[in-house]
């Protein structure tokens, strides 16, 4: 299973897409790919968990990984 | 009784707008057809809100549940160990991978305060840096946030940063 963290002023929403090869999957899959396209668009940053740690990543969404999650933008001031 | 001459097009013209607001408030973001009720921040403009507010539609008991899931998703960011850290000290010191002996030192909801090593010199000619995210989130949230960028894109943090002279509480958290 993975996992999109979306956070906002609720705390955070999740959109999650399972392992298997159902166009359920492919459907969240895809929407999880189209939101995080949006999020950088608007100047938003995207981590990745990597060994149980998340860290700022650049690569192209990857279905593969555990858990991404969208980090605000931000301005100084 | 016959209405006013104008009247037919005023209420005419007020029943548009009160549509178009009512649609506009509605609506979360640009969905597209099939997507969950997932709130993006990014598509809607928050500069109009006062400071530490997440809008006026939010309640008491929308803040408290806010914050314990920022709590959540904050601690799960980090990670225990720095989780736990943050706990005991009350902050978490990142070292500058830019420049040796210069130290951020971040707390939850507040702005960064900048550490230099004995013969360091900051880049910044105040001992604070204001930095807040561009739509409102719970503090604990946007700290985790900070502590990635710092981190590990310090660039964008040494371009953006605000100095200021005194510490106080970040507006756009809450």
């Amino acid at each position: 299973m993975g996992r999109l963290i979306v956070a906002n002023r609720r705390g955070h929403q999740v959109l999650e897409w399972p392992d298997t090869d159902t166009e359920e999957a492919r459907q969240q899959i895809a929407l999880a790919e189209r939101i995080i396209q949006e999020a950088r668009a608007h100047g938003a940053l995207v981590s990745k968990k990597v060994d149980g740690q998340h860290v700022l990543d650049r690569a192209p969404f990857d279905p593969q990984v555990e858990e991404y999650q969208i980090v605000a933008p931000i301005a100084g001031g | 009784m016959h209405p006013l001459p104008g009247a037919n097009w005023l209420t005419a013209a007020l029943a548009v707008v009160g549509t178009w607001w009512r649609w506009c408030r509605a609506r979360p973001g640009r969905e597209e057809p099939g997507a969950p009720t997932l709130e993006r921040p990014w598509l809607r403009t928050w500069n109009h809100l006062p400071k530490r507010s997440a809008g006026a539609d939010f309640t008491r008991d929308n803040y408290a549940t806010a914050r314990t899931r920022a709590r959540q998703v904050a601690r799960a960011t980090l990670g225990e160990a720095l989780w736990a850290q943050l706990q005991r000290q009350g902050y978490l010191d990142v070292p500058s991978t830019l420049q040796p002996g210069l130290t951020y030192r971040l707390r939850v909801g507040r702005r960064i305060e900048v550490c230099c090593a004995p013969g360091v010199n900051s880049p910044w000619p105040t001992p604070y840096l204001c930095i807040n995210p561009t739509y409102p989130l719970p503090e604990e949230e946007f700290f985790a946030h900070l502590y990635l960028y710092v981190r590990d894109r310090e660039d964008i943090v040494r371009r953006v940063a605000a100095p200021q002279p005194w510490d106080q509480p970040l507006g756009r958290t809450f």
